[in-house]
């Protein structure tokens, strides 16, 4: 009896807090697209900014041809990928980008007084408007990737499902870099570095990490796990690996979590006088 | 006592390398920041010799006469000269017109472009030069020494590294400027940037692209700034020369372009009066 009231009570709790973040998240995307001129051109840019990294990869294809089954389709779908991951992370979760710097200015105080979850709260604080270029640019990749391999319903299904763990890693290890600052005076800049290495590695071929390196970007900095690993499920399915993006995912979301209780424990608060 | 006239080019010299100085030690005192930096870029760098190592060893062999240790220390040299360029005006820039502090600068006696490139001068040293001795060693442990050089085509590369960074100052200038003509800019810089970051060689270098990406690296203003960069491939010595010529070239004609432009732009600048 008592079990099930907690069941019910927790599942009303977080259908409350989804609602809010929901609504959260629609009111930043609508503030953002709301400079009409200023959003195209951002999103736009970045698609082309973006076009860079695939083409400079695609130049190395080109040269080195295929690397342990990393050839040409495969660098595109990695692509696809990690701007597809990186654009909804931002998109939805921008807050992540704003942590450091608010524990660092003292302005957290704000965030600690919300009434509902503060891990939500802190990442539905704000929408990288740039973000959503990335977004489109990560799907319009993936299209083209899709249409190159002839891709499957059971392929575009696995290939959202190994996408959902990314994202969740992504936002997770971003969330968790940006806690750093509640431990280390002035850290915006180190933060910032940490999450620097997963996004710079992330963009790399799978196929030339092995070995040692290959251990290190899945289990302690999990970079393989956002772009190359997601390419490889899709390109030659394992199980094995969809599982393990699953199992990553769930210890990263729980790092984190224990990253905040910790960072608050230890936060000292600003006393920064602002209006809300 | 012989009085200088005012204004005169040592004085001018002087003003803005005061600016450098005070702007340098600015940038040491933020340690954390210097840190950072540096770290990222010696990562990034370390990555991609690791794989460019693994890459030549899968592949075997050498492409267009360009072996791994070639290849790395190409690129080494784009993410190291990366800090002697100057793209970070163009966010100052952006950062002051919307806090409306631009109108007090435009007003100072100096040029306010000259300004922020020796301003960016000042924060770029201290990175290029932990930047040198943090990657120069571990690259050697990594890839081994870089091919040797006669110092004809030291000085050819040293040479070739000034007009970069003149023509990468003359870039970035002329499309800070943008900043103040449109609502949001940054679009264009990070067309710009990623087009000096490709033609440049950051990825991969020039050598190894196809033949018609490689005319488009040489011809066009983009590739100019990081031509230094392929200092260690075969032909260098004869190419040397038409590299110098295109910097030069593009040094003239984005100085004019950037001129013209800071003329309009005063005329049309609206103060945010911050």
């Amino acid at each position: 009896m008592k079990v099930r009231r907690f069941k019910r009570t927790f599942l009303k709790e977080l259908a409350a807090e989804i609602k809010v973040a929901r609504y959260i998240i629609y009111t930043n995307i609508l503030s953002a697209v709301q400079l009409r001129f200023a959003f195209f051109l951002q999103a736009g840019g970045m698609i082309i900014n973006n076009t860079a990294f695939l083409i400079a990869w695609l130049l190395f294809s080109n040269a080195f041809g295929s690397i342990n089954g990393w050839g040409a389709q495969e660098i595109i779908a990695l692509q696809g990928i990690v701007g597809l991951v990186y654009g909804i992370c931002f998109t939805f979760f921008g807050g992540i980008d704003e942590l450091a710097s608010k524990v660092n200015n003292g302005s957290f105080d704000s965030l600690l007084l919300t009434p509902r979850s503060l891990y939500l709260r802190i990442l539905t604080l704000t929408t990288k408007t740039s973000a959503i270029g990335d977004m489109i640019y990560g799907l319009l990749i993936l299209i083209v990737f899709g249409i190159q391999t002839n891709i499957t319903f059971s392929n575009t299904l696995i290939l959202i499902l190994a996408i959902i763990p990314a994202c969740i890693i992504f936002v997770n290890f971003a969330f968790t870099a940006a806690t750093v600052s509640f431990f280390i005076p002035d850290a915006h800049e180190l933060s910032r570095s940490i999450f620097d290495i997963l996004l710079t590695t992330a963009m790399y071929p799978g196929g030339t990490f092995q070995g040692i390196m290959r251990f290190i970007f899945m289990f302690i900095v999990p970079a393989l796990f956002i772009g190359s690993i997601p390419v490889e499920i899709v390109t030659q399915f394992s199980l094995y690996n969809l599982l393990a993006i699953w199992i990553i995912a769930l210890v990263w979301f729980l790092l984190a979590r224990l990253a905040l209780i910790n960072g608050v424990k230890r936060y000292e608060s600003g006393n920064m006088i602002g209006a809300r | 006592m012989k009085h200088k006239k005012p204004g005169s080019v040592r004085q001018h010299i002087a003003k803005y390398t005061a600016i450098t100085a005070v702007t340098l030690k600015e940038t040491l005192y933020h340690r954390n920041k210097l840190i950072s930096t540096v770290f990222i870029s010696t990562f990034r760098l370390i990555m991609l010799a690791l794989i460019y190592k693994y890459a030549y060893a899968y592949l075997g062999t050498t492409i267009n006469g360009i072996d791994q240790t070639t290849a790395v220390w190409s690129i080494a040299i784009y993410h190291i000269l990366l800090f002697t360029q100057f793209r970070s005006i163009f966010r100052t820039i952006k950062s002051e017109h919307q806090k409306g502090s631009l109108e007090v600068q435009l007003n100072k006696p100096y040029n306010y472009l000259v300004y922020k490139c020796f301003e960016q001068l000042g924060k770029g040293i201290p990175n290029l030069v932990i930047n040198l001795v943090i990657s120069i060693p571990i690259l050697i442990v990594l890839v081994g020494p870089p091919p040797a050089l006669t110092p004809l085509l030291a000085v050819s590369a040293l040479l070739l590294t000034i007009c970069g960074t003149l023509v990468s100052a003359a870039i970035y200038a002329c499309i800070s400027l943008t900043n103040l003509w449109i609502e949001d800019a940054e679009p264009v810089f990070w067309i710009v940037d990623k087009a000096v970051l490709i033609l440049g060689g950051a990825y991969i270098p020039i050598a190894l692209f196809p033949p018609r990406a490689q005319t488009a690296a040489h011809f066009s203003p983009f590739g100019a700034p990081m031509f230094a960069t392929k200092i260690f491939n075969p032909n260098f010595a004869y190419e040397w020369p038409s590299l110098l010529l295109m910097q030069v070239v593009w040094i003239v004609v984005f100085i004019l372009l950037t001129h013209t432009y800071y003329k309009a732009t005063q005329k049309v600048l609206a103060i945010n009066g911050g």
